[in-house]
């Protein structure tokens, strides 16, 4: 499963994600890791791109940059 | 300035944090008014230097960097507070000292920026800011704890209330600022590395032992080295090292970055669970669980204003505002800036008698000035939306929300303040395209947010539609139409070659938008004014200076040469004759002209004259004339001195009634004939003259813009020309296809 | 005063402009050429700054 795939309101923990995309370094920096607890906060108006919750704040990333990220719930 | 009274050797102070931590706001709290702004050479990322005060009254020099998530940098800001920090920008030397400013409420993420500084091995003083807000949480942070764990001053501080600024002030000015105690362990997996390429930079990059670590470990960090060095690249023999290592990594599936990156957050988790005490009945796991009441709220805010429905009423309705406040509140300080200007010119009429001074004064730098001084209010009041909106943390959720909207033609939801921006005035929206990561998105931003209807075009519009239909003749609904065209034309052509440019020349990944969504808070309205300020003073600044030098140059280009004396007689004779049209338009024989040309005859004899007269073969299609061709070279002072030129051209009479000179010139336009008697203006060439505006790139101040923020003419002139390019074919097909049909 | 000293003055005025305008011009690319500062147009304040990190 990945981050994109979470329902609204939902938690999950990051289980990987591959070094590729043009974000990844970003989204580690950013505290996305393995290990850690993401909350998806809601979507949108237009369904992408998508707001997340995690290390206690916000950040909205796109459906396409998400789809990268592997959660275990 | 006080440059004079400072000691050679006063200590300069870099401020360093993430966006939205309060930076801005502490710069403030310690400068004042002390500021200058300005832009880094090159890559025009704002520049601000002020001065401070110790509680001793030594002055101390500040340098705001601009926000930074990592030194592994993304955007052209984050590569300045990179480039300064370890030294590398020849404008700006190595800060002394550095002090690091953490959003209390979220330190996790704060500190990682500050555990790469604390790499650098340089005094840091750490501030703590919004303590306030984090006490409001719930959270309780042990400030002397997490001194004595780095070793280094941690100064708790509520800049946005001016609370710990002395305490701050005090160990600014202390001279044994201690080193801090880095105990922070590379992962085994990549030491060897490390210390391998820091030999290597030290060696044959010439860099200094801390900032070689430094450097070695954000080579670690970002897959692209280029993105790390920047203008300095690396010698071969650190390149080679670095791919060495990078292979025997892939070959056993290391994956290095993740695990540097994973071993700070680590290493800062330990560290946060030591200092942070939770408040009661939080849930373990990760430590920052921060800002709970401030994100409550917030997130009652954004139930509304990112609602499917209310969320776009909402963004509607700030955008309304803000078009309503540029375009209505600010006629009133207009109205001043005019009488001023009227009051000027009037006491200059009484004291100076006619003649070529008197001229040049009024109808040169004193109109010339005024057009540019003119669109103040209106600089101003957008500055006054985006500081609120900025400051408040809504722009964040515009961007949000405009994502998607902006991805269909491949930019992200960041082009979108640049290119709101841009409906006021293109510079500052091409300047707000600083904020985006990707070169190629931020290009392609600048490329075509001077399509946006700027607000210099509007009194051109006004002008024309009035020309076109009469108030009387036609419903009011007719005008509001034609406007509202000309503005959808210039967005429609915004997101169509934005587009292209994405789909062709620019073609690259699809934008990142990895933004932060900062809480809401209440806007400072100290950091809004001050920044209000200082756009308005740049400003009124460059209108004193090289715009009045322009207008005076361009004074000169209309009036002179003068006619020879004895020509007034017969006047159009060589004129004429010399630039004869070519077949395109065969109405303007000479043999038909004498009554139409021999009014205009001292402008058609100027430079500026000459100059409409060669353009005129290459407008004729489109419907323009010589005269008309005068007013488009003119617009490239400003759009707007289309409306002087053509009062200058058809000789409208000022008069103190501002809406009987607009009355006047638009009877004199609708008057105006060409040498064959037909009318210059047509229905038809009016509404082309309108869409050349909206689509014609016409401006000196924007092209020079583009070119500082692009690092070079190459791309100011390809905007040049495929902006006017685009213009002439539009109405090229609009005017032929127009006359086909009989108009 | 002479009859006609306003064209010599306004001549004056319009060669003082363009010569300012070209002597900007210049020392702004020089200084970019350079690597100093102040190549932007508005002033940045690094010439003090510059000075207090001289030591």
């Amino acid at each position: 499963m990945t981050l994109a795939q979470l329902a609204v309101g939902a938690s999950a923990t990051i289980r990987a994600y591959p070094q590729a995309g043009p974000a990844f370094t970003r989204l580690r920096e950013m505290g996305l890791l393995p290990g850690t607890k993401v909350t998806l906060v809601r979507t949108a108006p237009l369904g992408d791109p998508i707001e997340i919750q995690v290390r206690g704040y916000r950040l909205s990333l796109r459906k396409s940059e998400a789809a990268l990220v592997e959660i275990a719930e | 300035m006080s440059t004079a009274a400072t000691p050679r050797t006063a200590p300069v102070y870099a401020l360093v944090g993430n966006p939205n931590c309060g930076k801005s706001t502490l710069f403030n709290a310690l400068t004042g008014l002390k500021q200058k702004v300005g832009n880094y050479p090159g890559v025009t990322v704002e520049r601000k230097v002020g001065t401070a005060y110790t509680q001793h009254g030594q002055p101390l020099t500040l340098i705001d960097l601009p926000g930074a998530y990592s030194l592994a940098a993304r955007s052209p800001d984050e590569a300045v507070t990179r480039d300064v920090l370890l030294g590398r920008r020849a404008d700006t030397p190595m800060p002394d000292r550095i002090v690091c400013i953490a959003d209390a409420t979220n330190l996790e993420r704060n500190l990682y920026l500050v555990h790469q500084i604390l790499d650098l091995g340089r005094p840091v003083v750490l501030v703590l800011n919004m303590m306030d807000l984090a006490a409001q949480a719930g959270l309780q942070i042990r400030a002397a704890r997490l001194e004595h764990e780095l070793g280094i001053p941690v100064i708790p501080c509520e800049a946005a209330n001016n609370k710990g600024l002395i305490e701050l002030k005090l160990a600014l000015s202390r001279h044994d600022l201690p080193l801090p105690r880095h105990a922070w362990d590379v992962p085994a997996a990549l030491a060897p590395a490390v210390s391998e390429l820091q030999a290597s930079l030290i060696a044959a990059d010439a860099k200094a032992p801390l900032v070689a670590r430094a450097e070695a470990l954000l080579l670690l960090t970002d897959p692209d080295p280029l993105r790390v060095t920047g203008s300095t690249p690396l010698s071969a023999n650190t390149t080679r090292i670095l791919e060495s290592w990078k292979t025997r990594w892939t070959a056993d599936a290391t994956d290095w970055s993740g695990t540097l990156v994973s071993a700070r957050y680590d290493a800062i988790g330990k560290l946060v669970a030591q200092i942070v005490v939770q408040p009661e009945g939080a849930e373990d796991g990760h430590a920052a669980r921060a800002s709970r009441s401030t994100l409550e709220l917030s997130d009652k805010i954004d139930a509304v204003a990112t609602h499917p429905v209310w969320g776009w009423v909402i963004f509607a309705a700030i955008m309304a505002t803000m078009f309503f406040s540029i375009f209505t509140l600010a006629g009133i300080p207009m109205g001043w800036i005019e009488a001023l200007m009227a009051a000027v010119s009037g006491l200059v009429d009484h004291v100076i008698p006619q003649g070529a001074f008197h001229s040049l004064v009024i109808d040169g730098a004193i109109a010339g000035v005024e057009g540019v001084i003119i669109f103040l209010p209106q600089i101003l009041i957008l500055f006054l939306f985006i500081g609120f909106l900025e400051s408040t943390g809504y722009m964040a959720r515009a961007a949000f929300i405009m994502d998607r909207v902006m991805s269909k033609v491949g930019l992200n939801g960041k082009s979108f303040i640049p290119l709101l921006s841009s409906y006021a005035c293109a510079i500052p929206g091409v300047m707000a395209a600083r904020t985006i990561e990707e070169p190629k998105d931020r290009l392609v931003t600048i490329l075509v947010a001077p399509f946006m209807s700027c607000s210099a075009r509007l009194p051109v519009y006004l002008l024309l539609i009035a020309a076109l239909v009469s108030a009387n003749e036609v419903p009011v609904g007719t005008q509001v139409g034609l406007m509202l065209l000309m503005y959808a034309l210039g967005t429609g052509g915004a997101f169509f070659f934005a587009w292209l440019f994405k789909k062709t020349l620019l073609r690259g990944a699809p934008p990142l938008m990895i933004m932060e969504l900062p809480p809401y808070r209440l806007p400072r309205f100290r950091d809004v004014l001050i920044q209000m300020w200082e756009r308005g003073f740049i400003f009124v600044k460059r209108a004193g200076t090289v715009i009045l030098a322009l207008s005076i140059v361009l004074w000169f280009l209309a009036n002179y040469p003068k006619p020879p004396e004895g020509a007034a007689a017969a006047p159009n004779q060589p004129i004429v004759e010399a630039v004869s049209p070519g077949p395109d338009a065969p109405r303007a024989e000479p043999a038909a002209a004498p009554s139409a040309v021999t009014a205009e005859d001292p402008l058609a004899y100027s430079l500026a004259g000459r100059a409409g007269r060669l353009l005129e073969p290459l407008i004729a299609p489109l419907g323009f004339d010589w005269r008309i061709g005068i007013g488009l070279i003119q617009s490239f002072a400003a759009r707007e001195v289309f409306n002087s030129s053509m009062s200058v051209i058809f000789s409208v009479q000022e008069s103190d009634d501002e809406a009987a000179t607009r009355a006047q010139l638009r009877d004199a336009i609708r008057a105006a004939e060409r040498p064959d008697g037909s009318k210059l203006f047509t229905p038809l060439v009016c509404l082309n003259l309108m869409i050349f505006y909206v689509f014609a790139m016409q401006c000196i101040s924007t092209l020079a813009v583009v070119k500082r923020e692009t690092g070079g003419w190459k791309w100011a002139l390809f905007q040049l020309v495929y902006m006017t390019g685009t213009a002439w074919l539009v109405c090229f097909v609009v005017y032929q296809a127009g006359r086909a049909l009989g108009f | 005063m002479p009859a006609d000293w306003q064209t010599p003055a306004a001549f004056l005025a319009v060669a003082f402009a363009a010569v300012w305008l070209l002597v900007r011009a210049w020392r702004k690319r020089v200084r970019a050429a350079s690597g100093a500062c102040g190549s932007s147009d508005e002033g940045c304040g690094c010439g003090s700054l510059k000075k207090n990190l001289k030591r």
